[in-house]
């Protein structure tokens, strides 16, 4: 599903975010990515929705190659791909049903087909009842909920998770991460960033850890998911 | 695109930057009325010159010898020119008052004349656009070698000044005015982009959920068009009420000018300034939205 050969990402002569990373994810995994901060977990997962271009090095993404892909076409790769975000990224002055509808908006689909599928997905995310409220009006894990329902809207194969919980108390942290595996059981792809280690014993799944923008270890080569860069530091 | 959509959105953000709006609209309408009343000043002193412009006439003697048949000749002659706007025939006696009644009380000096000496002329006034040297010395070279004609006049020193100063007149209007307008731009662009600016997180969450540049920018123009051409039509509304007040409150000798009084715009110069904000405003949300499109 997502393959990275020798990707690098190098800023001015000095600043390496990324260095030389080697990764295959296979279809409906979950896979966190880890790290200190600085690591380039943000750096690995912007490459993947073409907010960065790599230095060097491919990016492939369902066998095609997106790493020297050209601006007209990276709305048509976003469409394809579920981003959520540590400050949820959702526009104040619309309601959660806007937020969420304006991805089907910007495919075209029709007003009685938008509406359902809207109501839909905030049931999913369990927001039903919060359609006509504005997000400035929820709580954190609210917010993020609407963020999750605009990023599944469209039913991505893909689910890119930039510490998604980061801004949430343990609770609520919880909540979101039962939403976020129950996505990946239907059999979406999640790479999850986060350097919350309780959530990651909590919630075992495969681990590609980075350390100063390098492969420090990846739970899949050494057969059973590890903590290596949890017990290092 | 839903066109429709980009509708909504756009009144949406209409809705939540209502105070953005009304400043950025405030901030437009000043540039728009400096500009437009330099217009208004522009198209007075215009009319002035024009009216002195009018002065401008080619004076046509004819011989002595020359009867009532050679003078309806040349007449018909000249009445069938296309850059004659109106003929006058004055006669010897005509001109003979005229010279009275501007030597006023010396006039008596003629009256030891036993024969009127000045002879009979056509005066002719030109169309505008042959108001020029080469053409009028070329007429005249012309006229000058009919049979008839004496002698043909046109104030030739008079007339070099004249129309040099016209032409330094007309040069500094459009550079007064050409820099007006950019500063004009430059106010329009640098306050659509403040209404952009507010709104580059928006932009980018658009951008990152898949929207098209095209899908984005949309109502964005619309807003930066709104702004502008509503500015634009304050600023006429105000500089309209201000020309009326002027009128009924202040009595400047306009006669001065040879003028009735100032005139306003033109409706082709308020739609052209009106076009102008709607260029404006389309030119400042496209190149400030690109700014905030890389995401």
């Amino acid at each position: 599903m997502i393959e990275l050969y020798h990707l690098t990402k190098q800023y001015e002569r000095d600043i390496v975010a990324l260095s030389d990373i080697n990764v295959k994810i296979k279809k409906g995994e979950f896979c966190y990515v880890t790290g200190p901060s600085g690591a380039g977990k943000t750096t690995l997962l912007k490459m993947l929705f073409a907010a960065e271009c790599p230095s060097s090095g491919q990016i492939l993404i369902s066998g095609r190659n997106i790493s020297r892909i050209k601006p007209r076409d990276i709305p048509y790769l976003r469409r394809q791909i579920g981003v959520v975000f540590q400050d949820f990224k959702l526009i104040n002055h619309w309601t959660v049903y806007q937020n969420v509808a304006f991805v089907l908006e910007i495919l075209g689909a029709q007003g009685k087909d938008v509406r359902r599928v809207v109501l839909n997905t905030l049931k999913r995310v369990q927001l039903h009842h919060r359609v006509d409220s504005y997000p400035q009006k929820l709580s954190g894990g609210e917010q993020q909920r609407v963020a999750i329902a605009r990023a599944l809207i469209n039913q991505p194969q893909i689910l890119l998770a930039d510490e998604p919980t980061g801004n949430l108390d343990p609770e609520i942290t919880d909540e979101i991460m039962k939403l976020f595996v129950e996505i990946n059981d239907r059999g979406t792809t999640v790479l999850f960033a986060t350097h919350d280690r309780n959530l990651i014993r909590a919630y075992p799944k495969r681990i590609i850890s980075l350390k100063g923008g390098s492969l420090f270890s990846d739970s899949e080569e050494s057969s059973s998911p590890t903590l290596e860069l949890g017990k290092k530091r | 695109m839903k066109l429709g959509f980009a509708f909504r959105l756009y009144f949406q953000n209409l809705a939540a930057s209502r105070s953005l709006n009304i400043l950025s609209i405030g901030i437009i309408t000043f540039a728009f009325l400096i500009l437009g009343m330099f217009m208004i000043a522009a198209r007075n002193m215009e009319l002035v010159v024009d009216k002195w412009g009018e002065q401008i006439q080619v004076v046509v003697f004819l011989k002595d010898s020359a009867g009532e048949a050679d003078r309806a000749r040349v007449e018909r002659k000249l009445a069938f020119r296309p850059e004659v706007k109106k003929l006058g025939y004055v006669s010897e006696a005509q001109a003979l008052e005229r010279l009275k009644g501007m030597l006023g009380d010396k006039a008596t000096v003629l009256s030891g004349m036993d024969k009127n000496p000045l002879p009979a002329s056509i005066e002719i006034q030109l169309q505008k656009k042959y108001r020029n040297l080469q053409f009028i010395e070329a007429l005249a070279a012309q006229i000058n070698a009919w049979p008839e004609v004496e002698n043909v006049f046109y104030g030739q020193r008079w007339l070099k000044n004249f129309l040099s100063l016209y032409r330094i007149f007309k040069l500094l209007t459009y550079a007064i005015g050409g820099l007006i307008f950019l500063a004009s731009g430059f106010i329009v662009y640098n306050t659509v982009k403040l209404t952009v600016y507010s709104r580059r997180e928006e932009i980018g969450i658009m951008k990152l959920v898949g929207a098209t540049d095209g899908f984005i920018r949309i109502p964005f123009l619309l807003e930066g068009v709104t702004q502008a051409v509503s500015a634009s039509i304050i600023s006429l509304v105000l500089l309209f009420l201000a020309w009326v007040i002027f009128h009924q409150t202040i009595r400047i000798p306009f006669q001065l000018f040879a003028l009735g009084g100032i005139s306003f715009l033109t409706p082709g110069q308020m739609i052209s300034l009106v076009a102008a904000a709607a260029f404006l405003g389309i030119m400042g949300s496209m190149v400030s939205f690109q700014e905030f499109l890389r995401v």
